[in-house]
């Protein structure tokens, strides 16, 4: 036997070979993506605009909410501290290990993960991928187990392990810590002021609640408008050689490049409507979709400084972002300091953008809004009668548009629900 | 060619082609995170070396920043009533300035008055508030040494916080004006603000730096964005100054780029009119 194996071993050592080369083909095959990164193109090219924010920089986590022993959960608010920046810093520094799933479809484990004691959970405000979460934090986790992310519960009792949430399923994965303390994360107090929150389970999404009344101050904006034949310009250019039409239509403009590209604006309320034919055989992936739109948003030329990813929808096929302030996201009919992107399976990609962003805060008198517990709103709403419409619910701020005043704008802290697929200021509601 | 043979080199081309695609499945992300941005500024560093534009090495370090709302202290506001402190000088408060002189000369070296003057600076009974000012070597020269009012750990590059001092002749100080920034209020929390290196390659790429020039120096600090009718409340916002020298011509341009969005800063700031919101 062995003697035979002597005589043949050339002929078994390269059977081996084959067989590991046929293994490795397979794995390629089955994860395409796994070779697709989402690129930074920051800076390159002619027609895109200087960005310093990366795709990390955009799909970020915005809440920070601490758990203490005790079960007592605060979110963090800071007017001066960017934690969400100095959480990111650390977490980048970490190397993260193997990934196992803890538990799935359980809404009351998922609830303790949510509330786990001694830890600081950051969230997202929708869903994001595996790939986007190693984007951001340097990583290499596993993206064929973990698919979607809603939260990173990140234990401070000395446990070598973070827990990554994702809402749908009420899935929990653990992630070792091969590098890193988490320890060290525990952040000084000064320029923090905690706010009593919870966290709930309703209609099959993880909510959180506020539990006292609190107050968050009014804030003031100078309003910083893009230039339409920027905008235009940057979205109707392309390699191929195609001339743009413009046509005037009252107080909307059209441009059309004669075949695939279409351009609507909106003089007097400063939206922009744009549309792209791009054919069956170029319709992204949906696994590509978060790197394809923030490609798509630098292309725009739009300042992203404040633009944060804020909802997915459309079967991961739409994506919302919106301008946030101190944590929470800024939220306006018109779509003012935010975007909407749209890729359908047939080939044709819709945005919905406005001209209109906030960059410059302006000093105001200090004034304060006080803002009722959660309990006491969804209260109001039930003896309204609109609770059974109401979907959802959060706290941000109030752009209200006005058409006069196109330079300075006070923004408002309110608590918007979601009715009918649309967020909206509750008190809307009561009247 | 015998099977032998053959067998060898089948062997050979598939553990080549083993070793490689696992190679790429196992490293890939080590790959795609050492493809970053800071490499794109080292090739525009290398282009600025070939159009001869020479500069100490730049720093990469991302620091953070504020916004910061201020104003300029006014009569009967803190400096004017800090200077019932003050001694051995003759001073009056007009149009938001300090102009003192004092009693005795004070005589300093022209090259480094700051190893003089930082005593003083530090009396309360000498000048109001001269803590929170910095000695500033670029913006002094022969006849005057300026020190700067200090905002979130950075010099204040505006007139509106600054202590100048007039030497004489006879390498003496005669006197000084100040002025102050109060009611200091950060508007916005930290942000990321662009690397020093950034900044200036961003002015190179720009075409704002000439061919055979010097970069002499690269520094942060805080200039003034805006300026509001709401209480005389101004906006002030991180801004690399860079200073450049022509080789042939000597001369020497300062720039600025807002160290927030990569813009360069207007020669004055804007007005803004907050009256419809002020209320």
């Amino acid at each position: 036997m062995i003697k035979k194996l002597r005589a043949n071993w050339l002929s078994i050592a390269l059977a081996v070979v084959v067989l590991i080369s046929f293994i490795l083909s397979a794995i390629i095959w089955t994860n395409p993506f796994q070779y697709d990164h989402p690129r930074r193109e920051n800076g390159t090219g002619a027609s895109q605009q200087q960005t310093t924010q990366s795709i990390g920089d955009v799909y970020l986590p915005t809440t920070i909410v601490k758990t203490n022993g005790d079960n007592n959960q605060q979110l963090l608010y800071s007017q001066r501290k960017n934690l969400i920046y100095h959480a990111k810093k650390a977490m980048t520094g970490w190397q993260l290990g193997g990934t196992s799933t803890v538990k799935t479809n359980n809404s009351d484990v998922y609830l303790s993960y949510l509330r786990h004691r001694n830890s600081l959970m950051l969230s997202y405000p929708d869903d994001i991928s595996g790939t986007v979460f190693n984007e951001t934090f340097k990583q290499s986790i596993d993206t064929n187990r973990v698919k979607k992310i809603n939260h990173i519960v990140i234990p401070l009792n000395g446990t070598k392990a973070i827990y990554l949430l994702s809402d749908s399923h009420y899935a929990i994965y653990r992630v070792r810590i091969t590098k890193g303390s988490p320890e060290s994360m525990v952040t000084s107090k000064r320029g923090v002021k905690p706010i009593s929150v919870d966290h709930r389970i309703v209609n099959g999404h993880a909510v959180m609640i506020y539990l006292h009344s609190f107050t968050l101050p009014r804030l003031a904006y100078q309003i910083s408008d893009q230039k339409i034949n920027n905008l235009s310009a940057n979205l109707m250019s392309t390699n191929q050689h195609t001339n743009t039409t413009t046509h005037q239509d009252g107080n909307r403009t059209v441009y059309t490049d004669g075949t695939n590209r279409h351009l609507v604006y909106d003089a007097t309320r400063g939206t922009v409507d744009y549309e792209n034919d791009v054919g069956r055989s170029d319709v992204v992936e949906t696994s590509q979709i978060y790197s394809h739109f923030y490609r798509a948003l630098v292309k725009t030329g739009m300042p992203l400084n404040n633009i944060r990813f804020d909802e997915v929808s459309n079967g991961g096929r739409t994506i919302t972002y919106r301008s946030y302030v101190e944590g929470f996201p800024i939220i306006n009919d018109n779509n003012y300091g935010g975007a909407k992107l749209r890729a359908n399976q047939r080939g044709t990609e819709h945005y919905l953008l406005s001209l209109y962003t906030v960059q410059v805060p302006l000093p105001l008198d200090g004034s304060t809004v006080k803002l009722p517990s959660t309990a006491s709103v969804l209260n109001q709403l039930h003896e309204n009668g609109h609770f059974k419409n109401v979907t959802n619910l959060r706290v941000g701020y109030e752009w209200k548009s006005d058409s006069e005043n196109h330079q300075t704008v006070k923004i408002e802290p309110t608590y918007f629900v979601k009715y009918r697929g649309r967020w909206i200021n509750y008190t809307a509601l009561l009247k | 060619m015998n099977f032998k043979r053959i067998q060898w080199i089948f062997l050979f081309a598939f553990l080549v082609f083993d070793l490689v695609v696992a190679g790429s499945l196992f490293f890939q992300n080590r790959f795609t995170i050492s493809n970053s941005n800071p490499n794109r500024q080292e090739m525009v560093l290398k282009e600025m070396k070939v159009d001869e534009i020479s500069c100490k090495p730049l720093s990469n370090q991302q620091k953070l920043g504020y916004y910061i709302a201020g104003s300029r202290s006014g009569e009967n506001d803190k400096l004017d009533s800090q200077t019932s402190k003050l001694h051995d000088q003759n001073y009056r408060f007009s149009s938001n300035t300090l102009v003192s002189t004092f009693d005795n000369p004070i005589k300093v070296d022209r090259h480094h008055p700051e190893q003089r003057l930082n005593r003083l600076v530090k009396n309360a009974h000498s000048i109001a508030l001269g803590k929170e000012y910095h000695y500033d070597a670029q913006l002094s020269d022969y006849n005057t040494a300026v020190y700067t009012q200090r905002l979130a750990h950075q010099a204040l590059d505006s007139t509106d916080g600054q202590l100048r001092f007039r030497i004489n002749s006879n390498g003496a100080v005669t006197g000084y004006t100040q002025t102050y920034l109060e009611n200091r209020r950060i508007l916005r929390p930290e942000a990321p603000i662009i690397s020093q290196q950034h900044a200036v390659t961003w002015l190179y790429k720009h075409n704002l730096i000439p061919n055979n020039s010097q970069v002499r120096w690269a520094k942060l600090t805080y200039t003034k964005l805006l300026v509001t009718n709401s209480h005389d409340q101004n906006v002030y916002v991180p801004t690399w100054v860079v200073e450049v020298r022509t080789k042939n011509a000597d001369t020497v341009q300062h720039l600025r780029v807002n160290a927030f969005n990569s813009t360069i800063m207007k020669s004055s700031p804007d007005n803004v009119n907050m009256s419809s919101i002020d209320k």
